[in-house]
């Protein structure tokens, strides 16, 4: 129930609310009319014996008849259900109603209440008159049938009120949650690179149209620190690059003038560094500007065998004093629409990571092929492997797999080449990591076939 | 040449002006594009070398405007932003070089001298260095009759290295000439790549390290 959209689950509320309604009203409807019910059965119960009485009164009136004929005066409400006892005022039974196999004691006076005999509940008056006692009783079955009524009522009431509710509220729902849908629409049209959208806010004062400001003031909140960090991009290459200029101009001048081979020597290193610095400043650019979704590509046709052969070329360099095998199956011809120089990023960066993380006398392996026009390359080497844990933080940035601090680097080899490889639409992904390979993928659709 | 450099960093204004006065030319600077303006109206340079992030006007509007009042000086481009699309766009508003920060001041002069003389030189089809060639056509190289084989990288990086004979290429510079992007092992790369050359080159040796500096190739040590 918990996936269910908001109108059903409002409309299902409301239906149930709309039972517990009907039937608090049934009951209580049925606890009043039971009441009021009673009342005329005792007034009924009343009026009986005051008839009784005034026969009774006839009777004694006339010496003629005997108390035999007590029987006579009280069939015909004997007849009536009714249960009628009489008894004279020192107790002597004169006259017990055939629905009455034995004679009601009574437990104290009470005028009316209700008893329980032979399973059957009745209803008990008890009278006094002229010395004689007349206790008169009817089943309550009858107004029973009201309670009966009613229930036999909710038994249609209910599933129409079910019915009707439930129509009713999801059109209510349906109508309270229309704005919140076009909130969701509006919402997802705003993008990074339309990030000046806005929802429009309807004329009315409700809690929808506060809702949309909330939003809408979030999303300038938004636009402006993507601004910022767009920016940040742009000032951050120019305040970080000039300065670098100005070192390495100010090095390379020392360098040209100084005659002690210690300065020369310890220029030389430092311009070393401050290429270094310079390195990992472009690096982090690029980042920033892939984080801000303004990573620009520039495909150009080229063909991708001839750019391995450079990248393969350095491998084979670094990969010699460590005695690694470097070997390569790349197909002659690998025709390829994309940003040049980031596809070499991608491959030098996980090349340089087969290298790196290997273990002496190892071996490195390029593959490079196409597969339905994009094309497919998989790196991979002998090493130590990665162990399970590490291996769902392997593309984060700064993050080192085996945490070797032995091995230099920036840990950002693998983040960029993905954030590289998913800009042109395609992706990396780690195919094996066991203890003796380990295997990276990277699939590059074609440019123009991109979406 | 008589040369305008309009940088708004004050030190390396100062730098690229010391370095072009070495090399034999006259530089003017300034640090804004109004100033740049008003010092091209005024007077009439063989080069402008401006710089794009500029306060007030930036360095592509004074170029925009410079070609609109018909001002022929050369132009190189100082970008910050070593992408292509800063490069296209200076190139497209008339700028006849382009250089990303950090550069090496050699490499600046370098080009300065290039485009002084870009209309009057042919691309070389052969480099010669003593008994060396290099035939630029399909990239083969002989020692006397012997040919060698060479690898991509090593292929580019002699080409630069003999290009300049005699000139000193600090590795740094070597690395941004052959390798088109920035390389964690870069140092060691050219190390390497050097003493491959070295190798297949063989006796008497052409390439020399210059200590503490860099590498040259020259024919006497």
């Amino acid at each position: 129930m918990k996936k269910w959209p908001l109108r059903w689950k409002l409309a299902l509320y409301a239906a149930l609310l709309a039972i517990a309604a009907t039937l608090a009203g049934a009951a209580t409807t049925w606890t009043v009319m039971r009441h009021r019910e009673i009342a005329a059965f005792d007034r009924r119960l009343t009026l009986d014996a005051h008839e009784l009485f005034r026969d009774v009164q006839h009777f004694q009136r006339d010496p003629s008849r005997g108390n035999q004929l007590f029987e006579e005066v009280f069939v015909p409400l004997a007849l009536q259900h009714r249960l009628v006892e009489v008894t004279d005022a020192q107790g002597k039974m004169l006259y017990l109603s055939p629905g009455l196999l034995e004679p009601l004691s009574s437990d104290g006076i009470r005028t009316f209440h209700t008893r329980k005999i032979g399973g059957r509940s009745i209803r008990m008056g008890e009278f006094t008159h002229d010395g004689l006692t007349l206790r008169v009783g009817a089943d309550l079955r009858e107004i029973n049938q009201i309670g009966r009524d009613i229930f036999n009522g909710m038994l249609v009431a209910v599933p129409t009120v079910l019915i009707v509710v439930a129509i009713g509220s999801t059109w209510v729902a349906r109508k309270a949650v229309a704005p919140v849908e076009e909130i969701r629409k509006a919402a997802a049209q705003i993008t990074a690179q339309r990030l000046d959208q806005r929802l429009p806010v309807p004329p009315t004062h409700d809690e929808i149209a506060g809702l949309i400001e909330v939003l809408n003031a979030a999303f300038e909140r938004l636009q402006r620190s993507f601004e910022q960090s767009a920016r940040f991009s742009a000032d951050a290459s120019h305040h970080l690059k000039t300065p670098i200029a100005v070192l390495r101009a100010g090095v390379e001048e020392i360098l040209a003038e100084a005659n002690n081979p210690r300065i020369q020597a310890t220029a030389e290193g430092l311009l070393h560094r401050i290429h270094q610095l310079n390195s990992v400043a472009d690096t982090l650019l690029l980042l920033a500007r892939a984080d801000a979704g303004r990573l620009e590509l520039h495909p150009e046709q080229f063909d991708l065998s001839e750019l391995l052969e450079g990248v393969l070329d350095d491998a084979r360099a670094l990969a010699e004093p460590l005695a690694l095998e470097v070997e390569s199956d790349v197909s002659a011809h690998l025709p390829l629409k994309a940003d040049r120089v980031f596809v070499g990023m991608i491959a030098q960066n996980l090349l340089e990571n087969a290298i790196k993380y290997n273990q002496q006398g190892g071996r490195v392996r390029l593959v490079a092929r196409a597969v339905n026009g994009s094309v497919e390359l998989s790196v991979s080497n002998t090493g130590a492997g990665i162990p399970k844990e590490r291996i769902p933080h392997l593309f984060e940035r700064f993050y080192r797999a085996r945490g070797d601090e032995r091995v230099a680097g920036s840990g950002l080899g693998l983040s960029t080449a993905r954030e590289l490889a998913r800009a042109h639409g395609g992706d990396i992904s780690l195919q094996r990591a066991d203890r003796s390979w380990t295997e990276l993928n990277v699939s590059l659709p074609q440019a123009d076939q991109r979406g | 040449m008589h040369i305008l450099v309009v940088e708004d960093e004050v030190r390396l204004a100062r730098h690229i002006s010391r370095a072009l006065i070495n090399a034999g030319h006259e530089a003017v600077v300034l640090h804004d594009g109004e100033s740049a303006l008003t010092a091209t109206s005024r007077s009439r340079f063989d080069l402008i070398i401006l710089d794009v992030m500029l306060p007030g006007i930036d360095g592509f509007e004074v170029l925009r405007r410079l070609r609109k009042a018909h001002v022929d000086s050369r132009v190189i481009i100082l970008t910050a932003r070593g992408e292509v699309t800063d490069r296209v766009a200076g190139l497209s508003f008339g700028a006849d070089d382009y250089l990303a920060k950090p550069f090496a001041m050699q490499e600046l002069v370098a080009r300065v001298i290039a485009l002084g003389r870009r209309y009057a030189e042919k691309a070389p089809i052969k480099l010669e260095l003593s008994d060396l060639v290099l035939d630029l056509t399909n990239n083969e190289l002989h020692r006397g009759t012997r040919k060698i084989e060479l690898s991509v990288r090593e292929l580019t990086l002699l080409r630069v290295l003999m290009r300049e004979p005699g000139r000193v290429f600090t590795r740094t510079e070597l690395c941004e000439k052959v390798w088109e992007r920035e390389h964690e092992y870069d140092m060691k790369l050219v190390e390497v790549f050097i003493s491959r050359l070295r190798r297949k080159i063989d006796s008497p040796p052409l390439i020399h390290t210059v200590r503490h500096l860099g590498y040259t190739m020259r024919e006497e040590p």
